[in-house]
This record gives C-alpha cells, structure tokens and sequence, in this order.
C-alpha cells in the first residue's frame, strides 16, 4: 500500500534531471523530501501527482501501475498540494475545495450537494469554515495554503503529496499545517511533502529524503538521514547541528 | 441577492427582446406588433408592416442573440481554458483568423453559408494553434505572452484579409468590407437557420463542461484533480472556435464582446463557471443585441455594431490591464 517508486528518471529538455529515484511512502508515515534549490525536489513531486510524465522507472500507488492508470484514478488515491499561487480568476474559498471533488465526477458533472457538504467539512476540520465565500484571491497566503490542504483532503486519497508546504507561513499556519499533516498521518494517510528547510524533516517527518543535483544523497528514518556530513555532501558547504535559540508553538497550544 | 442578480442575467434577453422589436426607423406600435407574433392571420396590418417586422426586425434580432452568446461563451471559456483574463476570440486572433477565412470563401467561390463556415472554422483552427504555439516560445506563460502572440496573429490575418479585398471583384468588395466590420445588415431568415446548428452545439458543449472550466482555470494542476488536461483543452478551443467561426460567418468581427461580457459577468456573480457560462450565454447574448439596436437606430445609416462593441470594449480592455497588474499577474 501506500506509495512506492523505483529507478525513476526524468530529464527537461534544458538538461537537468533527476536521476534513479527510489523511495517508499508507507500508510501513517511522513516523508520529507529535503535538498539544496534546484536540486529536484518539485520535479521528483510533479511527476509523483502526475503532472510531468517520467521517461522512466515505476510508480506504484497502491500496489498498481500508475503508468496503466487514468488521471482520474491517480487523483481518486493521491492528493496534491502545489506551492502556492493565486488563480487567475476569484474563485471563493468553498469553490477551490470543491475541485477536490472532480476525480469523482463525471466529464458533464457538477459537483452536488452532498459534494458542497463534503467540502465545507473540509473547511471546518482546518478552521477555515469562516473562509468559505471569501475570494481566494483575496486571502493571506497561509489560508490559501490551508484551503490548498483542504482541496486535497476533499480528494478522500490516502497519499497527500505536498510541495513545500510550510514555505512562507508564520508560526500560527505553520503550526497549524504541521499539526494537520501529522494527524492525517496519525489516522493512515502515506505523506510526501518537500520541504525548504532539513531541520523541518527532524521535526515533523518519520522519514527523510535529502536530493542532490537530481539524485539521492541520502535516504532512510530522518534522524539517520539527516546529519551533518550528509547535509555538508549535499549542500556544498560545511553545515554544523547547533541548538541555536528558537521558537516554537508549544505541542498543546492549537 | 446574488440569486436574484443571477435570475436577472439569464432573463436579460427577454428584457431587451421587446424594446428592439419596437425600435427602428419605422414606428411599429406595441399592440400592433404584439397582434402580428400572436394572431398574424387576423392581423389587420399593412403588409409593409408586416414585411418590416418579419422579414427585417425579428431574424435580425434572433441573429444579434446566436452572435451575442457565442462570441460571449467563446469568450468566458476562452479565458478559462487559457486561465488567462485578458484573453477573447478578438484578442486571440481567433476573430481574424475566421474573418479571412470567411472572406476568402466569399471572394474565391462565392460564399454560400456552408463554405463560409467551413473555411472560417479552419482558419480560427489554424490562428488558435499558432496564437497558442508563439505564446510558449519563450517558455514562459504571462497573461501577457498570450496577448502579444494573439495581436501577432490578429495582424498577419488583417493583412491577409486587406489581400482578399484586393483580390476581389469590384463590385462584391463593398458589401464584404462592411461585412467584415462586424454588421448584423443582412441578417436574414437562411442566416439564422444556418448559424443556428453550430452555435447551438458548441454553445450547449461549453455549457455541459462548465464545471471542467473552472477546474481548467488552475492551469497545469488541473490534472492533479483527474482531468484529461490535453484533450479536454483541445476539445473545449474547437467548441470555442466553432462558436466564433459561425459567428463570424454570419456578422463579421463585433469585436471585444468576448472580452467584455464574461468580466461584466464575473463582477457581478463571482467566478464560479457554473453561474459565469450560463450568464455569459444570456447576457452577451441581450448585450449584442442591444448594441446593434443602437446601431440601426441612433443615426441616418445602418452602423455596424462592430464600431459600437468596439468603443465600448477597448477602454474597458485598458481597465483590465490596469487591474491585472496588482491582481493576476
């Protein structure tokens, strides 16, 4: 179950690629998917939720092929949360969740009632319910990140794949998004997410996955993975663990 | 109140369908036309009269409706499936494209409906792709890039078409010059039933999609969310390009409909295409045919209601360039 990729491969036509990807993302694990910029992390995600068609290797979602699969049906199992970035049009908050729902609609369909219900509980387990007429364009962009989440949750997968998704947010969202992630994964979801900073990967994932220049560098329980020589290789510097002053949300305070 | 603003929009057409019929040169009163629709046997009205109203007045107004919803719809659906508001038929050479095609059926065999249509479908085909495969040279998918590929379009058919006036007969030329300015003159009884099956059925293919266009207009994450991105892309640009090449066929370029009515539409209602495709149908549809009451009667000749949209929308196009800077791009 869950996700699983082997010898995966693709190349831009610029040049850059990632190169012999293999990875595992069990039911009620978290993988973070850690790396230097430009290193492949969005690559290696794109081509996970089926937006960048890999020239090789094999994903399997579920224990099938995904290649053999639809787009509906990737979309039935994984979920996606892409960086951040405001449609065209205003589109209300309830209207983005509700495009979860489209794996499971019709061509000619519109989403129901029981859909609209589905979405709006969505929102109400992220404690955005408030947002629902709102425009999407018109909010702040941890609230659009947490409607992103919500739009994925509506998807009913059992892989959540998300791209970053703590980039950018203050300690409230951010608080609030790593608190979602792990208690979907608490209650079974497989999640891959990438993330900018490594010492993230320490906190919030089970696993870690550090990517350098398209190929992995390091991979296996993030406290393994993540250390200071594999971090040092990776980034080209020399990186040192410091338990430099930090703040955190405390565990209990939602 | 958005509901009511909605019932509002979808029944425009029925607002603005008595007062055209009232207006022209010829002063026709409500009671008399009101007995020619419903009992036009017993009417006891002058014949003229009669001729004014049927063969005149009524096919022009169904024809401004099929125009009006078709360059709108093609417009809102446009602008979805690009997931860019700055976008219409007009702006994406699409307009041109057809308009030169119609033409050139006109001037090489004759132009009956059916050649019309045909070659102006292929030629809006063939500016769609091009407009589509310049904007992505650069790699980059600005709103504008879209735009600038679309004026690029817009002015090698322009050209094209000033060749087909060239080329044509003297005595045709007039008549095809005015066509081309977007004029709703010679609207007839045929030209309603001919443009009638393909506005219709691309018309009700963009309505049954109207929630894959919303779903469209997040872009490239649409396939995340299970859509056939590619051939549901190609699929809904022929409906929008079948629409606008009867359209055109029929009237020439009215210009800047197709960008107009949806963001009228969208300030109004929001977003959401299930309500924006329906209104945009109806609205554009009683827009269109407003404007070109306007045009046959507020001076001494008939004006193509092509000038009127036109002097209506450009401004409006700078509005939205305005707002696009802090808002979408």
């Amino acid at each position: 179950m869950g996700l699983s990729i082997r010898h995966l491969c693709y190349t831009y036509e610029e040049g850059f690629s990632i190169r012999d990807i293999c990875l595992d993302a069990l039911n009620g694990r978290v993988l973070g998917i850690i790396g230097p910029n430009g290193s492949g992390k969005s690559t290696l995600i794109q081509c996970v939720v089926g937006l960048l068609r890999p020239q090789s290797g094999l994903i399997r979602i579920e224990d099938r092929d995904s290649a053999s699969m639809t787009r509906r049906e990737v979309a039935q199992r994984i979920g996606y949360v892409p960086q951040n970035h405001p449609p065209a049009f205003p589109f209300r908050v309830l209207d983005i969740v509700l495009m979860g729902r489209t794996p499971y609609l019709g061509m000619l369909q519109t989403p129901s009632r029981c859909d609209e219900a589905l979405a709006e509980e969505r929102l109400a387990e992220l404690g955005i319910r408030h947002l629902a007429d709102r425009p999407y364009t018109h909010i702040s962009g941890g609230e659009r990140r947490l409607a992103l989440i919500a739009r994925a949750l509506a998807q009913q997968a059992d892989i959540l794949v998300l791209d970053e998704p703590t980039a950018y947010l203050d300690f409230r969202n951010r608080h609030r998004v790593t608190q979602t992630i792990s208690d979907l994964a608490s209650q079974g979801a497989a999640v891959v997410m990438s993330l900018h900073d490594p010492a993230e990967a320490l906190e919030c994932c089970h696993d870690a996955i550090l990517l350098s220049e398209g190929a992995i560098a390091a991979s296996g329980p993030s406290c393994e993975a993540v250390t200071e020589e594999n971090l040092s290789r990776a980034y080209g510097v020399p990186i040192t663990r410091v338990d430099a002053p930090r703040f955190l949300v405390k565990p209990d305070g939602r | 109140m958005r509901r009511w603003l909605m019932i509002l929009l979808l029944a425009s057409p029925l607002l603005a369908f008595p007062v055209s019929m009232l207006s022209g040169r010829v002063w026709i009163s409500p009671r008399a036309v009101g007995q020619m629709i419903l009992t036009p046997q017993e009417a006891s009205i002058q014949p003229t009269l009669q001729a004014v109203l049927w063969q005149v007045r009524l096919p022009r107004i169904l024809l401004a409706l099929l125009v009006g919803a078709a360059l709108s719809v093609s417009g809102a659906s446009l602008q979805q499936v690009c997931w860019n508001p700055l976008v219409s038929p007009y702006i994406m050479g699409v307009s041109a494209g057809a308009c030169f095609g119609a033409a050139l059926a006109v001037v090489l065999w004759g132009g009956g409906y059916a050649t019309m249509q045909g070659c102006a479908f292929a030629f809006g085909c063939i500016a769609v792709a091009i407009t589509s495969a310049l904007s992505q040279i650069r790699g980059d998918s600005s709103p504008v890039s879209l735009v600038l590929a679309g004026i690029i379009v817009s002015a090698c058919f322009g050209a094209l078409l000033f060749m087909v006036y060239l080329i044509a007969d003297p005595d045709k030329v007039a008549q095809v010059v005015y066509w081309s300015m977007g004029s709703l003159h010679a609207a007839s009884w045929s030209g309603v039933i001919r443009s009638f099956p393909g506005i219709g059925l691309g018309v009700v293919l963009l309505y049954a999609f109207r929630w894959r266009l919303s779903v469209l207009s997040m872009g490239t994450e649409a396939k995340a969310l299970g859509v056939a991105y590619e051939r549901e892309r190609i699929l809904l640009l022929a409906a929008t390009t079948l629409v606008t090449a009867f359209a055109v066929s029929v009237a020439g370029t009215v210009a800047w409909v197709g960008l107009l009515v949806p963001h009228l539409v969208r300030l109004i209602l929001g977003a959401d295409s299930r309500s924006l495709i329906p209104a945009s149908i109806t609205f554009g549809a009683a827009f269109v045919l407003l404007a070109d009451t306007l045009a046959r009667t507020v001076y001494k000749y008939d004006l193509p209601v092509g000038i009127l949209t036109t002097l209506i929308g450009a401004p409006f196009f700078l509005y939205l360039l305005r707002r696009s800077r802090t808002a979408w791009v």
